[in-house]
């Protein structure tokens, strides 16, 4: 099948290339015979590209490195995420949480979270403790307690196990720690085959992957958590 | 003449293939986000239970009811790595549990914090032991949760407290003999909370993510233990086996 079409000569060169032109150029006006065939060709290409472009994107969407959870609660807001804590820990235990307190307020989120020390003199209770009891022979080297009424996170209580980390070095303590307060965020666990803070296997999320701070994936949960 | 590899039908095919891909990841990004959102259905208490709790919170702190415990553990255990690492291996009968609220005080800038942490302590019978020397016929057995002092509840989804009654083959620790939360010293035991923890009901064995309640108060259970089980050796296959084939899969 052939579709026809004459346009001006003048504009010829814009349209067709010289192989064509040579076969089916006349004096004043061309006829361009255009295969028909070819036209969907490259039509059908062309939607293959924008299809094959939008399968990609959608892959990296349902990646299973994209893959955060919730515990399905959260902070109400306001104020979100803007928590008093009060820091009992000693030595590395505190300066591991105390970093990771500072890890989470500097993700690169929309609305990331904001921590603030608590006053002992405030009547009301810190939104977050953390405290490093010493528990030997148990699978645990870090927990979140979480309290909620209905929707809502109401306080947290986050222990970080003395007996684990203080053989651990400096890092692996703020993982654990950083873990935690994920938790105290509102995020959920996820595999224990993830390169993501939220990975609940210390010797997996440290040891072997390296993960001592929110990654991508801790963004992705707090955005959808507190707004972006 | 140029020869082509497809031709348009074939790529009227492709492109039709492509459409329905797409559509199908659609609706696979959504069931993700729905999955991320809902996995822990973590919900409230029935109104009477919720109320009787809420009855003992104080007036000036945010109303408390009943708390989750997510865990980060040291490592996680398949099967057999589990019962190489126990002290004890028993099966036993939950006889009595003792509720138990620990008051700890940290101090926090010149004046101090109170930490509330409630433990049940179950007192075990040993029915059979297939590894180790119990330190008597009924073991103290330590775990975390339960009720503390203000009628509040504390749950680890994946090890919720044991019940009395309850039969059961542990992977012990201990006996323990210090520790913030030791409250008998030299005689208490803990288990390897889910990678330790088995129940067997009319003979047949179960591991947590079987023998689990889909919800209890409120919170999803088994599915959390399944998260954490089903990608480690050995307890997706105890799922109602008798104790002789408990015992020659963790032995093999």
């Amino acid at each position: 099948m052939k579709l026809n079409l004459t346009i001006p000569s003048s504009r010829l060169h814009e349209k067709v290339d010289s192989e064509q032109r040579k076969s089916t150029c006349h004096s004043s006006n061309a006829t361009i015979s255009i295969s028909y065939a070819d036209a969907r060709r490259k039509l059908l290409l062309l939607i293959i590209m924008i299809e094959l472009v939008y399968v990609a994107y959608m892959l990296v969407l349902i990646s299973p490195v994209a893959a955060w959870t919730t515990i399905g609660k959260k902070w109400p807001s306001p104020p979100y995420p803007n928590l008093s804590y009060a820091n009992t820990c000693d030595g590395t235990e505190w300066t591991a949480t105390e970093t990771s307190l500072s890890d989470w307020e500097n993700i690169d989120a929309t609305n990331p979270p904001n921590f603030y020390v608590y006053d002992p003199d405030n009547p009301n209770e810190p939104h977050i403790s953390i405290w490093d009891p010493y528990e030997p022979d148990v699978t645990w080297d870090g927990r979140a307690i979480i309290w909620y009424s209905g929707d809502w996170i109401v306080f947290v209580e986050i222990q970080i196990n003395e007996y684990y980390t203080s053989t651990y070095e400096f890092d692996k303590v703020r993982s654990v720690a950083g873990h935690e307060i994920g938790h105290a965020l509102g995020l959920g666990d996820e595999s224990e085959d993830k390169a993501v803070l939220m990975n609940p296997n210390s010797a997996r999320r440290y040891d072997e992957f390296g993960i001592y701070k929110p990654t991508q994936d801790e963004v992705n949960g707090i955005n959808y958590l507190y707004g972006g | 003449m140029r020869t082509r590899l497809l031709t348009n039908r074939s790529l009227s095919l492709i492109a039709l293939f492509l459409s329905v891909l797409i559509v199908l990841l659609s609706t696979m990004r959504i069931n993700t986000s729905i999955h991320n959102t809902t996995w822990l259905e973590v919900e409230q208490l029935p109104a009477t239970r919720l109320g009787e709790i809420l009855m003992h919170t104080t007036g000036s702190s945010p109303p408390r009811g009943v708390a989750l415990v997510m865990v980060s553990y040291t490592r996680m255990y398949s099967l057999r790595e589990a019962y190489e690492a126990a002290d004890l291996v028993i099966l036993g009968k939950i006889i009595y549990t003792e509720h138990y609220t620990w008051n700890i005080k940290r101090p926090y800038m010149g004046k101090a914090l109170t930490f509330e942490e409630p433990y049940s302590y179950h007192r075990v019978k040993v029915i059979e032991v297939f590894k180790g020397n119990p330190i008597s016929d009924i073991i103290i057995v330590a775990q975390f949760g339960g009720l503390d002092s203000k009628g509040r509840l504390v749950i680890v989804p994946e090890d919720p407290p044991m019940e009395e009654g309850e039969l059961v083959i542990l992977f012990l620790k201990g006996p323990r003999e210090k520790g913030d939360f030791v409250k008998y010293p030299g005689k208490e035991y803990c288990h390897m909370s889910v990678f330790g923890r088995f129940k067997v009901i009319d003979g047949k064995v179960y591991s947590a993510m079987y023998f689990l309640p889909e919800e209890k108060n409120g919170i999803s259970c088994r599915s959390i233990a399944e998260r954490l089980l089903k990608g480690l050796e050995g307890y997706r296959e105890v799922n109602g086996i008798t104790i002789e084939e408990f015992l020659k899969l963790i032995r093999s």
